[in-house]
């Protein structure tokens, strides 16, 4: 893809984010958020609705101001800076086109509403327009409307739009939450591309985790207001902070179990764990396990007990679904093809990694 | 299929179904209830408005422009049309901006005020003309102190704006208002982010949004004020060419049994009616595509 | 608290909200305050002289006749036009809604004019009804005539759109459960629009009962026959009468009054028309 805009990788901005907090009539949307962004990152803040990712975003570009707690531009104290004034690019969730413009004249609006002396002249506002409709392939559809395009169309003219300004920083909220699928994973390679050779410092908003971990450099899993953990993709899903982010990426089976004597027990036998496990203290845990960390063994071999329930093909494997015996729960795992059981056979899983985490599930 | 068979051609076991006016459906109560809105509108509408432009048809050219195009009579369509352009103008502006006010701001009273804006509507002509009247008269609770200052209301043009504001009020508020509410917040962030002021936000993203109704509300408030009777005869002053209104001739004309007079000032009336009323309908279909997305 | 980005500055909502609310004062409050000023300006004696006075009362009654008459026509045309128009697909559908809108751009003179041409002593039927001995104009069924004309459209205004919206299923339901047509209506339609019927009639009764234009050309202003309460104002106030003017004219704003009550009550409740409410 031929991206003809100039790198900007020197003008990437660093983002500090000093005990922000922000309630909304007695709703805690955030609570004491500290978080520090390098210049030229690609941030994902990933969490599920209601987790106050999006009032952390907003806050960030200045269209939501926090009760308490500063933010920071290159080190410089913006937080009483208005959106207009911050010279941030702002992606909506479903676009904010302005639909009685065309759509140069949507992505020019930013550059025809600067103050006299800082407009650039008609003619050089118009390259600037083509140049960006040809970044996101849009060339030839300068002349028409918003309600004449594809949702995929729009979301690139509503990007085009928000870097026209050039950006030093460029927030996205649910970028790919309108599209269908195939037009989703398109855009979200090509949003990565972009990023790279524009180079900025770039943060979206998701509740998709394939998509954060596909495309982010680093991925704050929030939940209920505050951080649960900020990693790359990799120690996010290989090494979960909490239960909840072991819960919320990627698939997981979960078992209560009780730590007595350096021991995870189940109904009151041991149930054997990989080697260098870390234990927490002594009570009520919670086990996890990915359906691809885990292994039948012999019938006579400890373990956890299921009952098959189906099983089906998954990606080369065959994912296997069973009634753990006495606990009114479901495991998932994944093994080879060969020797695969059956629906209705007796099976004991084994898992081969495993995290505990203290505390009881929430109900 | 049936439209293309002929009596030759039909297919065994298929019978020929008669072409229908309308598209088959199992709802019934179509000839019922069509045949009496039909009939009932032709009876109480359509005839006797075709009875205006049968009687003037039959008056012939001369008599028709001397009594329609007599200089009486263009100076109360000046007026009626010049008054009701400036009141609409004052509405476009004023109702604009109590429409902002109802979908934008949070207020002790909010709801009272939303129910008095269609007080016009509610409120018979006559009692706002006598009101308005007595208001603006010298003596009036505001003619009191504009008379010194030499400005006179009652029995001028000017009062006759001043009622047809009220007329014509609820109209622009109640175009613009569903239509400003519709106006996603995050179009006025984007425009935000991009540097936009709050003025400009206004003037370039929030007035084209809302301009083919505010343009529809004025075009309604125009019409109703081009045909107002009831309210502004009281303030008028009813003075040929100074402040006599259109619809004042039509009934001077009947008093004076010169039913041909009144019909032809009547007709050029309807004409104008029903120009302003194309108008309006090809601004709400203007309006309704823009807000489609 | 702060400004947000789609807030103005407290300095420009303060004149919008200072210049909208005292327009509205001046335009809206004002007047309906001078109307029971005027009428108590004598004190209350005088009011209920002006009110209960022979000739004022039978303005009354002439004003509730006609809408009486009036408003159950119109529900019934509503109605069936309603019915027609979104129940069934036809060729010249939205003339026939311009049809019905077109009493409304019409002046109201003009409403009053048109019967007259058709009925009057000089009109069209003027000499047959003469010679039948049937008064038309001048007398009650001219003012019935032209407050069915002015309120024509009200009723079937509301409910089309109304109806439209919700669709054809629920009749089709009905219908396909073995309801007959008008049993289809009482059970499945009826329910669904009745607060979208009474915010139409609310409306039809308002302007039915205050119409003055159209219902003074054909009335003939008789006193004690064919004066409506607005036409009976009138010609109080023509006689200088104020204190009575303003008595009669207060009954018909406190009408007003009471139907902005019931209609802001029918929004609020019912969420009908949800507009005016904010976001």
């Amino acid at each position: 893809m031929a991206l003809r805009l100039s790198r900007q990788g020197d003008r990437a901005l660093s983002i500090k984010l000093d005990t922000i907090s922000k309630n909304f009539g007695g709703f805690t949307a955030l609570g004491n958020i500290n978080l520090e962004i390098e210049p030229g990152e690609f941030l994902a803040l990933l969490g599920p609705s209601g987790s106050g990712k999006t009032t952390l975003l907003r806050i960030i570009a200045g269209l939501e101001f926090p009760d308490t707690g500063r933010v920071y531009y290159d080190g410089d104290d913006i937080t009483d800076l208005k959106v207009a004034d911050r010279g941030v690019g702002f992606v909506f969730q479903h676009y904010a086109l302005f639909r009685h413009m065309t759509v140069a004249d949507n992505v020019a609006f930013g550059l025809t509403v600067r103050k006299r002396r800082d407009r650039p002249a008609k003619s050089v506002i118009q390259a600037r327009v083509q140049e960006l409709l040809d970044l996101v392939q849009l060339g030839h559809l300068g002349k028409r409307y918003p309600a004449q395009l594809s949702g995929g169309q729009r979301q690139r003219v509503a990007l085009a739009r928000a870097l026209a300004v050039e950006p030093r920083l460029l927030l996205l909220d649910e970028p790919f939450g309108a599209l269908d699928a195939r037009v989703r994973k398109d855009l979200r390679r090509w949003l990565r591309e972009l990023h790279d050779s524009v180079g900025l410092t770039s943060i979206f908003v998701t509740h998709d985790q394939d998509e954060a971990l596909e495309l982010a450099d680093r991925v704050v899993v929030m939940d209920h207001g505050v951080i649960e953990q900020i990693d790359t993709p990799q120690k996010i899903y290989d090494e979960p902070a909490s239960a909840f982010v072991f819960d919320f990426v990627g698939e997981s089976n979960q078992v209560a179990v009780t730590i007595a004597g350096g021991e995870a027990r189940l109904f009151d036998r041991t149930l054997p764990l990989p080697a260098g496990t870390t234990l927490p203290g002594d009570g009520p845990a919670r086990l996890f396990f990915r359906p691809h960390d885990a292994e039948i063994v012999a019938d006579d071999k400890a373990g956890l007990a299921a009952t098959v329930t189906l099983t089906r093909p998954n990606s080369g494997s065959i994912r296997v679904e069973g009634k753990l015996d006495g606990l009114d729960r479901l495991v998932e795992i994944d093994v080879p093809v060969e020797g695969a059981p059956q629906v209705g056979e007796r099976i004991i899983v084994r898992p081969t990694r495993v995290k505990l985490y203290a505390g009881r599930a929430e109900a | 299929m049936t439209a293309t068979a002929t009596a030759g051609h039909i297919p065994p076991g298929h019978r020929m179904r008669r072409p229908c006016f309308r598209a088959p459906s199992i709802i019934p109560g179509f000839g019922l209830t069509f045949g009496l809105s039909l009939t009932w509108l032709c009876l109480i509408v359509l005839i006797p408005l075709s009875a205006v432009f049968i009687k003037t048809a039959g008056m012939g050219w001369d008599h028709f422009s001397s009594v329609a195009l007599s200089e009486r009579a263009i100076a109360a369509y000046r007026l009626s049309f010049g008054a009701s352009l400036g009141a609409a103008f004052i509405n476009a502006v004023f109702g604009l901006m109590i429409a902002w006010i109802l979908v934008r701001y949070d207020f002790v009273g909010k709801r009272v005020v939303n129910a008095l804006v269609d007080l016009p509507f509610a409120l018979p002509t006559a009692v706002a003309g006598i009101a308005f009247t007595s208001l603006y008269a010298d003596n009036g609770w505001i003619g009191q102190y504009l008379e010194p200052l030499g400005i006179k209301v009652a029995f001028t043009q000017f009062g006759v704006v001043i009622t047809l504001v009220f007329i014509g009020l609820p109209f622009v508020v109640r175009s613009v208002e569903p239509v400003l509410a519709d106006i996603g917040k995050d179009v006025e962030e984007a425009s935000a982010s991009l540097g936009a002021t709050r003025a400009q936000t206004f003037r370039r993203v929030i007035l084209p949004a809302i301009l083919p109704a505010l343009l529809t509300g004025f075009a309604l408030a125009f019409a109703r004020g081009v045909g107002e009777y009831g309210s502004v005869i009281f303030i008028a002053g009813n003075m040929p060419y100074e402040t006599e209104i259109a619809p004042l001739l039509i009934i001077t004309q009947l008093e004076q049994y010169d039913y041909a007079g009144a019909t032809a000032i009547a007709t050029v009336m309807l004409i104008a009616s029903f120009s302003l009323l194309l108008l309006i309908n090809l601004l709400q279909a203007w309006s309704r595509r823009r807000t489609v997305d | 608290m702060r400004n947000g980005a789609t807030s103005e500055s407290r300095l420009a909502r303060a004149t919008i909200m200072t210049l909208g609310l005292g327009f509205l004062g001046l335009f809206l409050v004002m007047p309906l305050l001078v109307v029971f000023a005027q009428a108590l300006a004598s004190g209350i004696g005088a009011y209920a002289d002006a009110v209960l006075e022979p000739d004022a009362l039978a303005a009354m009654k002439l004003t509730l006749t006609v809408a009486a008459i009036s408003v159950p026509l119109n529900i019934a045309f509503g109605v069936a036009a309603a019915w027609a128009i979104t129940k069934f697909d036809f060729p010249g559908k939205s003339i026939l809604i311009t049809f019905i809108d077109l009493p409304f751009s019409v002046s109201p003179v003009v409403s009053g004019l048109i019967y007259v041409l058709l009925f009057g002593a000089q009109g069209w039927l003027g000499p047959w009804l003469a010679e039948h001995d049937v008064q038309i104009i001048f007398a009650v069924p001219g003012i019935v005539l032209a407050t069915v004309f002015v309120t024509f459209p009200f009723v079937a205004r509301e409910l089309i759109p109304l109806m439209a919206e919700q669709g054809r299923d629920d009749e089709e339901a009905a219908l396909s459960l073995g309801a007959s047509g008008w049993q289809a209506f009482w059970h499945a339609t009826l329910p669904n629009i009745r607060w979208g019927l009474l915010y139409g009639v609310l409306l039809c009764n308002a302007r039915a009962m205050g119409e003055f234009g159209a219902v003074s050309v054909v009335s003939g202003h008789i006193r004690g026959e064919t004066n409506t309460m607005p036409l009976h104002v009138e010609i109080l106030y023509n006689e200088y009468n104020f204190v009575a003017a303003f008595a009669v004219a207060s009954l018909l704003a406190l009408l007003a009054l009471v139907t902005l009550v019931l209609k802001s009550f029918l929004e609020w409740r019912y969420d009908y028309h949800g507009k005016g409410t904010g976001h």
